[in-house]
């Protein structure tokens, strides 16, 4: 497996995006029924925060819009992170699970180029498309003066976040490897359970609840933090937790994942075997 | 009648087969739903806001939500994630497609009730959650909660078949409205503009909204379980009907 130059990356990130983008022509009715169809669901999703936020007038210490600037932010991130996994990028322990994994090995691409150049911009973007929309919705009624960077602080804040789903994603992912059937579906999990719970908003929280939710399961750090610290709210220091906290489970996810992947390179998988694939 | 208590003994199992050690993801998961929505309503209350629930009808709104939650929304596997061919082998089986439906789906809520359900009832007390009823109209609601939920379910299904088998998109799709519109999540009685007027009486308001209404006491037995009648007859008729007519669209692509 060689390396491939950047120009060669963006041409097969191309070739996806064009394929999505067939999809789209071939039957657009249909299409465009889906993805507004997709759009309603995503709203849905957040309108029980919100409507709770907008009757109480906030929820600990956030104000209405800032909640909605939360449930917006949370919305980019899985919004960008579902466009760009359209190869089960995300979720790893699909791949492995279903014996897909030796199938990458044939591939004359690194595993990293293959797992990352699915991305549908124009069948898979509604959850990024309502994200932007209810930030600029918030953005306009917030009861406060952003400061000019806050758009900067956004753009590194959600790209750390992502990094802490992926890593999270990969880190559970490894246990796939020593049991495939069980583990199938343990990204999803982890990650769908992730996205379901950074809506709370944790302010107003006693510590013993927020700081597991900032740690051990960390769905505070897809939305309430970085809100936070987008909006000022947070000191210094806590605004560098999850940069540090990207990193460490960055490490953990690697060495695990690597370690899993040595185990199972020599016990191999029993979805080949009669009787072993899904059923 | 013993062939579908067969399949729910088998569906049952099948939940368990790789070992009980394997449902402590979904049970951890289970727990970390409740408590931040749990501590919500306390954080309301704490700030003094004028609400129609107190702290108390909240939490154990809440607490009995996360401990029937497989009753109060219901989800078979014809829609869960229908890509591997598991909705045909219904009709390979000398049984009713209703019955293998519901049995099956019965039976996967056992292990999740007897290690989830029933070891946090009996804790509940100790939380200072009010585990009693405030009244048992609670129960009949549930059967209707249920029973309306199996035939939704079909709706769904026929939905899924006519829209080209996309079921991934479904199954999200409806995930987010009945989440909202169900009232499992937040009570009706709290939403801001007047919306409990209403949503109360929508067709997902039957769900699991109805019943935890009943069991916290803030709503009528009367209104929720004649809504609720009315909703299970006119959505099982369409779901016969319906399904008769769609069943025959049904495609497998494997998995």
């Amino acid at each position: 497996m060689g390396k491939i130059t950047f120009k060669r990356y963006m041409q097969l990130v191309g070739i996806y995006a064009k394929m999505d983008f067939a999809t789209v022509l071939r039957d657009t009715k249909f299409m465009m029924f889906c993805i507004v169809s997709d759009l309603f669901g995503n709203i849905s999703s957040v309108s029980g925060i919100f409507l709770l936020a907008w009757r109480f007038d906030g929820i600990g210490g956030l104000d209405r819009y800032e909640v909605l600037f939360m449930l917006a932010y949370g919305n980019i991130v899985m919004g960008v992170m579902n466009m760009m996994g359209g190869c089960n990028a995300l979720f790893p322990s699909r791949i492995i699970g279903r014996g897909q994994w030796e199938h990458m090995f044939i591939m004359p691409l690194p595993y990293g180029v293959q797992m990352t150049i699915g991305v549908y911009p124009f069948t898979t973007s509604s959850k990024l498309v309502t994200g932007i929309a209810l930030m600029w919705f918030a953005v306009a009624n917030i009861n406060m003066a952003l400061p000019w960077w806050w758009v900067f602080a956004l753009i590194i804040n959600v790209i750390i976040s992502m990094v802490i789903v992926a890593a999270l994603s990969y880190l559970v992912s490894s246990l796939t490897f020593y049991a495939p059937v069980q583990c199938e579906e343990i990204s999803s999990t982890v990650v769908y359970s992730a996205e379901y719970t950074s809506t709370f908003p944790l302010s107003g929280m006693p510590l013993y609840i927020r700081m597991p939710l900032l740690s051990i399961f960390p769905a505070g750090l897809l939305a309430w933090l970085p809100t936070l610290i987008i909006l000022g709210k947070t000191p210094i220091l806590t605004n560098l937790y999850p940069i540090m906290f990207a990193v460490l489970v960055s490490f953990a996810a690697t060495y695990f994942f690597k370690k899993g992947f040595e185990y199972y390179v020599k016990k191999g998988i029993n979805r080949y075997v009669a009787g072993g694939h899904r059923s | 009648m013993q062939k579908y208590i067969i399949t729910a003994s088998t569906a049952m199992r099948s939940k368990t087969n790789g070992g009980v050690v394997y449902m402590f993801p979904v049970i951890i998961m289970k727990i970390v739903y409740l408590v931040p929505l749990m501590f919500i309503w306390r954080t309301i209350t704490a700030s003094g806001a004028a609400i129609e629930m107190s702290l108390s009808q909240l939490l154990t709104y809440t607490y009995v939500n996360a401990l029937l939650a497989d009753m109060l929304i219901i989800q078979t596997y014809m829609t869960g994630w229908d890509f591997d061919s598991k909705s045909t082998a219904m009709f390979t089986r000398p049984m009713s497609v209703y019955g293998q439906v519901i049995s099956r789906t019965v039976g996967e809520w056992g292990p999740t009730l007897l290690l989830f359900s029933l070891p946090m009832a009996v804790i509940a007390p100790f939380l200072g959650i009010q585990i009693i009823p405030y009244t048992l109209w609670f129960i009949p609601s549930l059967i209707l909660c249920i029973s309306l939920g199996f035939a939704l379910e079909f709706v769904f299904f026929c939905i899924t078949l006519r829209l080209r088998n996309v079921s991934w998109l479904m199954h999200v799709i409806r995930a987010a409205i009945i989440s909202f519109f169900s009232g499992t999540v937040i009570p009706f009685r709290i939403l801001p503009f007047g919306l409990d007027r209403w949503m109360a009486y929508q067709p997902f308001g039957s769900l699991g909204g109805a019943p935890l209404a009943l069991y916290v006491g803030v709503n009528q037995p009367v209104r929720v379980i004649t809504a609720q009648v009315v909703w299970n007859v006119v959505f099982w008729l369409i779901a016969i009907c319906w399904f008769k007519q769609s069943r025959e669209r049904m495609v497998s692509f494997g998995g």
